[in-house]
């Protein structure tokens, strides 16, 4: 029930987004896992701004990552948040998102099944999609103040958890450091 | 400079990455695809000396993982390979298997499925089985039906649970043997021990695995490290390497089994130890509390293995885990008994 009311938020969000005064940028960025095992995230982010100095983005990432001898994660999520940007340019921000991770098994030498008979052949890497429900924080600087053209350079710790695993959800840290650019 | 500084911590994470730790490196590592769950299995060690020791970890819901970290462990890799899966729900385990059959014979099982992958894999090599705790419960399962123990050299039980009903008995006899002690003693918390007494008053018959405890009473007895401070030096956790190049995640301490361990608490796999034949080796700590050296006794006595065949070791200044209490002792007793019966 609480994943229905959380993208019940996100999409009145969004609307709302759609019918306010908003930038739209786009950002590329390392993406680690346990901070240090590697992947990318490509971001589309909508940026409502209530004023000079705050502004609710809605942002939403594609990323892959790799976690060797672990999991490879290709996720798709949806984030909403409260950007707030001090004179200097500097900026904090606080977001929550969902979405869908696929996970697929990392281990150089494969998957396997045994059957019933003893007989042993390559199984598949792909796990379930799970769900990915998030809570992002972040820092970083507009290199540019200006309004009409932002450049933001950011750090974004997330914290994820994937849904259903084990019988329960089990959750991931991860570290994003990248840039987006207004695109309009 | 703030953004150079940022542009260094970014180059400082994907150089970080690209170091690869022996976690990463050494061993084989695969998985096992079986109904539902997506079981981990590393295989590390002296792959060439034809050897392989097949663990099974404690728990239930612990992880392989944790052997390879112990010094004991890691002298065996260096003479036998030594294969570290996790069961599971545990562990570094993945896929979201049915909740609605877990049970004993369910990891039974898996346990088949590995040691049918690894004699796939490695051409049939010379096998022994090693279960720790839970693990040895597990093992005993395994290896006391369809004569699974005649596809191995040898058994070691280390500190390994039997038979719940019994165990928790014996636990509680431990704890209360020592609890006057502690009351004595000074400077003690003596409303802690007086809690431990008024406990075991309120509930006479605890079941072996859903009463959590008993088994936090054991720990403050030191039943499960003797000396947990000689331990860490014995055997120090890189973390490092550990959090940033290993296959670790944070997923690894999430257990989908530490809600309801109902379906292990009345195992009595006595009946399966009826059944192997094979060389065994039961490794004690004298102070283990988790599973007291009194069960060895039991197991001792109620394995069918021939009298030659079969040894109890019981290690002084040790608790629940020898290769990290012990790991000389651990190491010399495993080497001795593979060399005899390999």
């Amino acid at each position: 029930m609480k994943y229905a009311y959380m993208t019940a938020l996100l999409f009145s969000c969004l609307l709302t987004h759609l019918s306010a005064q908003s930038n739209l940028k786009a950002g590329v960025a390392y993406f680690g896992h346990t901070l240090t095992h590697p992947g990318g995230v490509l971001e589309l982010e909508l940026e409502r701004e209530f004023s000079e100095r705050a502004s609710l983005p809605f942002r939403i990432d594609l990323g892959y990552y790799r976690h060797a001898r672990n999991h490879d994660g290709l996720f798709l999520d949806a984030h909403i948040g409260l950007r707030q940007y001090a004179r200097s340019g500097f900026f904090w921000e606080e977001s929550i998102g969902i979405g869908i991770l696929q996970t697929m098994l990392n281990g150089e030498d494969g998957v396997f099944e045994v059957g019933e008979d003893g007989t042993v052949r390559r199984g598949s890497v792909f796990n379930q999609p799970d769900l990915m429900p998030s809570v992002t924080l972040g820092l970083g600087w507009d290199l540019t103040h200006r309004q009409d053209r932002k450049t933001l350079l950011w750090l974004r710790p997330k914290l994820y958890w994937q849904y259903p695993q084990k019988l329960v959800s089990v959750y991931h840290v991860a570290v994003q450091a990248g840039f987006s650019w207004q695109l309009r | 400079m703030k953004t150079h500084s940022l542009l260094l911590l970014l180059c400082a994470l994907i150089f970080g990455a690209c170091n690869k730790s022996e976690f990463l490196t050494e061993g084989d590592y695969f998985h096992l695809d079986h109904n539902g769950a997506k079981l981990p299995v590393w295989v590390k060690g002296n792959v060439d000396s034809g050897v392989f020791i097949i663990t099974v970890h404690g728990g239930p819901g612990d992880s392989g993982h944790e052997f390879p970290l112990s010094k004991g462990f890691k002298y065996l890799e260096e003479d036998y390979a030594v294969v570290y899966w996790d069961q599971r729900f545990s562990g570094l385990s993945q896929g979201d298997p049915d909740d609605s059959n877990i049970t004993p014979e369910l990891f039974i099982e898996d346990t088949e499925k590995v040691v049918e992958l690894i004699r796939h894999r490695y051409g049939d090599p010379t096998l022994f089985m090693l279960g720790h705790s839970w693990g040895g419960q597990l093992s005993a399962g395994y290896l006391g039906r369809d004569d699974h123990d005649q596809l191995f050299n040898g058994w070691i039980d280390l500190d390994g649970s039997i038979y719940g009903a019994l165990e928790a008995q014996i636990m509680k006899d431990w704890i209360l043997e020592q609890v006057p002690g502690k009351l004595n003693e000074e400077g003690s918390d003596k409303a802690f021990w007086q809690f431990v007494l008024d406990w075991y008053e309120a509930h006479p018959a605890p079941d072996n695995y859903t009463d959590q405890e008993p088994y936090f009473f054991a720990d403050a007895l030191d039943g499960y490290a003797y000396d947990w401070e000689r331990t860490q030096e014995l055997n120090p956790v890189p973390y490092h390497e550990l959090i940033f190049s290993s296959m670790f995640s944070l997923a690894y301490y999430v257990s989908g089994l530490t809600t309801d361990q109902s379906w292990a608490d009345d195992l009595n796999f006595t009946p399966e130890l009826a059944q192997i034949t094979i060389p065994s080796l039961l490794l004690w700590g004298k102070n283990d509390g988790a599973v007291p050296a009194a069960v060895g006794d039991y197991v001792y006595e109620h394995l069918a293995t021939p009298i030659a065949d079969k040894r109890l070791v019981k290690i002084d200044e040790c608790s629940h885990a020898p290769h990290y209490d012990q790991p000389e002792i651990f190491y010399q007793q495993v080497v001795e008994f593979v060399e005899q019966y390999q």
